[in-house]
């Protein structure tokens, strides 16, 4: 499956936002000035260095933190003063999967609270039966049996739990999905059946997806364009085969260069440039 | 990345005996683990996860842990240093020649850290929410009586090595402060600020971008080549394990399926699973679709009988179901396959 082509209206429109942390005397500018769109159907990723506030932008754009400037629209809409009903639409429709599969997940709650917790507060299952069949059903979209209903976080792997987190995205059915690193914790095989979950729900009902990613095989196959980020600011921008083929920033040609190749002679030559580069800089 | 320095062995470390450039030692090994089992109690009464494993380093050697999620790669990490007193855990694991498993909860303690560096997949177990980060990472050494100043000056280096920005200063940041990589990073400053003889690192570069990852490669690369580290590096990432792993180990549903010297493993895959693991890495050189191995992983608690891959496996024949294949040596490689793959076959490339 390739990603198809998006529409034009965006369901979420972001500009200018920026974030500073750590008060007056030693202020960290996290994000700065970042914008970006997504319309139905769209699948953006968003790359850069680790430290870079890619996490900040997710926290910011799904109110989880506050940004300093900039503004959110949702439909078109600005968030910031938008109506009750506005607000609780958004809070449904967008939902986020959070980079850390294992903090993210209540310890006490068993899986089946944990994935179902979200159709109590939106009202999204009438009976009790409802909501089981619902939590089953998507855990079975993300490769996990039935059995798994009564058991605790602790006792999955970290895939187990990655996987957990996105059922929970899921079970609203939102129309935009907002992923911190919904897959790094996963193999290919379990990769590739969210990757085509994904695109399957892309396909049939228009879902937006804002994909946060280290894997830019991954991003490359998945995703329409990409937003590549460094010290808090968005360096480069555009439809993946254009930053890909022809990366025009330094800093993503380096990233580029830094992909491990799966050959272990070629891998070693690679490395061992590299490092003798980084010495002579 | 100029930030790399050197390491600064001499003052970092004065008691491992650094062998003279150029002489080759012969490798002995640091760890020889065997017929490592491990089960947990369930509703359903004990599963097995681990079910019969081996794996030898040696010093100065990276051996790699590959396998699918759920294979048992964290709970054989876990189980080597005892960490979860659910487990039930049997076998032998000698580390230098010591059996860990007749240890008492004093001696294990004083092995952690100083002998054993351990990072373990989920970074927020490991960080103290309320501590500073500082304070943490200056801990791996403060317990085994490092003076508060050393402690501190091999902290900011060892953070700064790894790339933290202003790692000075970020000493004070407490963990909730730092991204999602940034603290997985701290995690294995915690593992390798004391030199051990021995890191297990579970997953340690999932959150960090390939530049990072790099760089906390060479890192780990400069302590195996400087003071004979020997490390076992859990990964799912098989791109990554190329360059990096001197052996693997390939495990399947709690058992060993074929382990081997990394060229022949890449070259000359013999077990149809690691054929299947290496078809399936995703490439950002090539086109086409992901390949995934059909099927999903076996779970341990419902592990098929015989090979516990043979329902998966386009090779698989009538024994493969009932009789359970013995580790053999095949070339360089041990593998447990009733029909390997030979090496005219090749493996996916
Ligand atoms: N609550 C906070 N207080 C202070 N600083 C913070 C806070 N949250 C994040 N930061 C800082 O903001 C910067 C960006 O962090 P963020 O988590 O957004 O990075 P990221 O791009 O998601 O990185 P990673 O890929 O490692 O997850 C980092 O320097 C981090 O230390
Ligand atoms: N405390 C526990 N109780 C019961 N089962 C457990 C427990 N911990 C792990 N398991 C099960 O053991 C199996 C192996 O888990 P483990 O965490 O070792 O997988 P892994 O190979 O590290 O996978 P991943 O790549 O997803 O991290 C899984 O099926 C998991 O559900
Ligand atoms: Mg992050
Ligand atoms: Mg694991």
């Amino acid at each position: 499956m390739t990603p198809s082509t998006p529409e034009a209206t965006p369901i979420l429109d972001v500009r200018g936002l920026t974030k500073t942390f750590g008060g007056r005397r030693a202020p960290q500018r996290a994000v700065d000035d970042v914008s970006f769109s997504v319309g139905p159907g769209a699948i953006l990723g968003i790359v850069g260095e680790s430290g870079s506030g890619k996490s900040t932008t997710l926290r910011c754009v799904v109110g989880l933190e506050r940004a300093d400037a900039g503004e959110v629209l949702f439909d078109g809409q600005p968030l910031a003063g938008a109506d009750r009903e506005t607000r609780r639409r958004f809070r449904r429709d967008v939902q986020m999967v959070f980079q850390d599969p294992y903090s993210s997940l209540n310890p006490r709650m068993t899986v089946e609270a944990i994935v179902g917790e979200g159709l109590d507060i939106h009202r999204a299952a009438a009976t009790k039966q409802a909501r089981r069949d619902r939590v089953v059903e998507v855990l079975g979209l993300v490769g996990l049996e039935a059995t798994v209903l009564d058991r605790f976080p602790r006792s999955f792997s970290g895939g187990q739990r990655q996987r957990i987190a996105i059922a929970r995205a899921l079970a609203v059915g939102p129309r935009v999905l907002v992923c911190d690193e919904p897959v790094s914790a996963l193999d290919v095989s379990v990769q590739a059946q969210v990757v085509n979950l994904l695109l399957d729900m892309q396909q049939r009902l228009g879902l937006a997806v804002v994909f946060v990613a280290h894997d830019l095989a991954l991003v490359r196959h998945l995703c329409h364009d990409v937003m590549v980020m460094q010290h808090g600011v968005v360096v480069e921008n555009g439809p993946c085969a254009g930053v890909f083929d022809d990366p025009q920033h330094d800093y993503t040609r380096s990233l580029l260069a830094a992909i491990p190749i799966p050959e272990p002679d070629r891998d070693r030559a690679r490395r061992a440039e590299a490092a003798s580069a980084r010495r002579s800089a | 990345m100029s930030r790399t320095k050197g390491l600064d062995i001499v003052s970092l470390n004065t008691e491992v005996p650094v062998p003279a450039p150029g002489e080759r030692v012969t490798p002995r090994p640091v760890l020889e683990v065997s017929d490592l089992r491990v089960s947990y109690p369930t509703v359903a009464g004990p599963v097995e996860i681990v079910s019969g494993f081996d794996l030898t380093v040696a010093k100065g050697e990276r051996v790699a842990l590959v396998g699918e999620s759920g294979s048992g790669k964290s709970v054989t990490a876990r189980a080597l240093l005892r960490l979860d007193h659910r487990a039930t855990v049997s076998g032998r694991i000698l580390l230098d020649g010591t059996d860990l498993l007749t240890l008492s909860g004093a001696e294990m303690r004083a092995r952690r850290g100083r002998r054993i560096g351990l990072m373990l997949q989920d970074p927020m177990t490991t960080l103290n929410p309320v501590r500073t980060i500082g304070s943490q990472v200056m801990e791996a050494l403060r317990v085994h009586g490092v003076g508060r100043a050393e402690a501190r000056r091999r902290s900011v280096e060892t953070l700064d090595m790894l790339g933290i920005p202003d790692a000075a200063r970020r000493m004070r940041s407490y963990p909730h402060e730092f991204s999602g990589g940034m603290r997985q990073r701290v995690c294995l400053a915690m593992a390798i600020v004391a030199h051990p003889d021995l890191l297990i690192a579970d997953e340690p570069t999932t959150a960090l971008d390939v530049r990072v990852q790099e760089q906390v490669l060479s890192l780990i690369d400069s302590l195996v080549d400087e003071i004979g580290m020997g490390v076992v590096l859990i990964t799912h990432d098989l791109g990554l394990v190329a360059g990096f792993a001197d052996r693997v180990s390939v495990m399947y549903a709690g058992r060993g399926v074929e382990r081997g010297p990394v060229r022949e493993l890449y070259r000359t895959p013999r077990h149809p699973y690691t054929a299947g693991l290496l078809a399936s890495v995703p490439r950002v050189d090539r086109d086409g679709a992901l390949a995934p191995i059909a099927g999903s992983p076996a779970q341990p608690a419902s592990r098929p009988g015989g090979c516990a891959f043979h329902p998966r496996c386009a090779r698989a024949e009538s024994d493969c179901a009932t009789v359970l294949p013995e580790p053999r040596r095949i070339g360089a490689a041990d593998v447990a396959c009733h029909h390997p793959l030979t090496a005219a076959e090749e493996g996916p490339r």
